[in-house]
């Protein structure tokens, strides 16, 4: 009996998971959106994680915090993408692609300084561009970064450091650029 | 806020020693309008991370649960195609030959009437033949008086 209700506690049905998801799949979504880049690659990856999470939904209440564990599936899953594209040698197409973006948007972008913030965080690393979606656009706490990625809190500063001060060198160059 | 506060915040900031309350204070200042020309670059940076997070993610029709259901699905419309095509085309099949003996008897009838009017044909030209014949008699007589 006693064992019997200790399984249902840690077993998720449908309902529970799709509520667990409903707070967090938009962060899901932005997180693959800003490594993956394109939209329609993003979308899949969520819907993709969706899947893996739902497999695992046994577990998932084992786990530390699940929100963690939803954004370090998330994270791993992007990775893996970005290495399977650039195996396919589908990252010089891509690269192509942005490339003409830029030049595109570098015509209009005057005006359209956010455009440019999002492309100088494309010139990131990856780390760091994990990193500043986590801790700026999703303003989450040191130790839940430290948990979905499995770095150390001052290495996330460090890093996190590094980034901002790239972005802003950026940002500046930019200004300067435009005013002279 | 005051300058001094400002740049003392925005160096933590660049080092990743602000805490998140007072990220959000830098974010409330940089996305309002009267912002400090000395920290302009700022601006569009904590902007571009406000709108960022208002990215929504638009659920796509094609979860995994609804997959297995839709084969389900798909399987018992499959079957019930399945059985009444079998239905109907077996009662085609007896509709069909039934119409095949009409259309025998039918057939019978017209190659009969078509090879009587051939016949009726033939034998009109056969009747036309007989002036030849007449032509030749005549010529021949001709023929012979010379």
């Amino acid at each position: 009996m006693n064992r019997h209700q200790d399984e249902t506690k840690h077993k998720m049905n449908q309902q529970e998971f799709l509520a667990f998801l409903e707070p967090i799949k938009d962060k899901m979504y932005r997180l693959s959106l800003r490594l993956l880049v394109s939209k329609e690659a993003a979308e899949d990856a969520t819907q993709e994680v969706f899947v893996k999470l739902w497999n695992k939904k046994s577990t998932l209440k084992n786990y530390n915090s699940p929100e963690a564990f939803a954004m370090t599936v998330t994270k791993n899953h992007c990775l893996d993408q970005l290495k399977l594209k650039k195996n396919n040698n589908l990252r010089i197409v891509h690269n192509n692609y942005e490339d003409e973006k830029t030049s595109l948007q570098k015509q209009i972008e005057a005006k359209d300084e956010l455009n440019h913030v999002s492309e100088i965080l494309k010139s990131l690393s990856e780390q760091e561009q994990i990193l500043i979606q986590l801790r700026d656009v999703e303003q989450l706490e040191y130790t839940e970064i430290s948990e979905t990625t499995g770095m150390k809190e001052t290495a996330i500063r460090v890093s996190l450091s590094r980034a901002r001060k790239k972005i802003r060198k950026e940002i500046l160059k930019k200004h300067r650029y435009g005013t002279v | 806020m005051e300058r001094s506060k400002i740049k003392e915040l925005l160096d933590k900031y660049l080092e990743g020693e602000t805490s998140l309350a007072e990220e959000k204070k830098l974010r409330e200042y940089f996305t309002s309008s009267a912002i400090d020309p000395a920290f302009e670059e700022f601006k569009p940076l904590f902007t571009f991370f406000e709108k960022e997070q208002e990215i929504k993610y638009i659920e796509k029709p094609k979860i995994n649960k609804t997959k297995k259901i839709s084969f389900q699905w798909l399987s018992i419309a499959a079957s019930i195609v399945l059985v009444c095509s079998v239905y109907f085309f077996s009662q085609q099949k007896e509709e069909h030959n039934n119409t095949r003996k009409v259309n025998h008897e039918l057939a019978m009838k017209n190659t009969q009437d078509l090879l009587y009017m051939m016949t009726n044909v033939m034998n009109d030209g056969k009747n036309q033949l007989k002036y030849l014949k007449e032509f030749e008699t005549t010529k021949n007589q001709i023929i012979r008086n010379k």
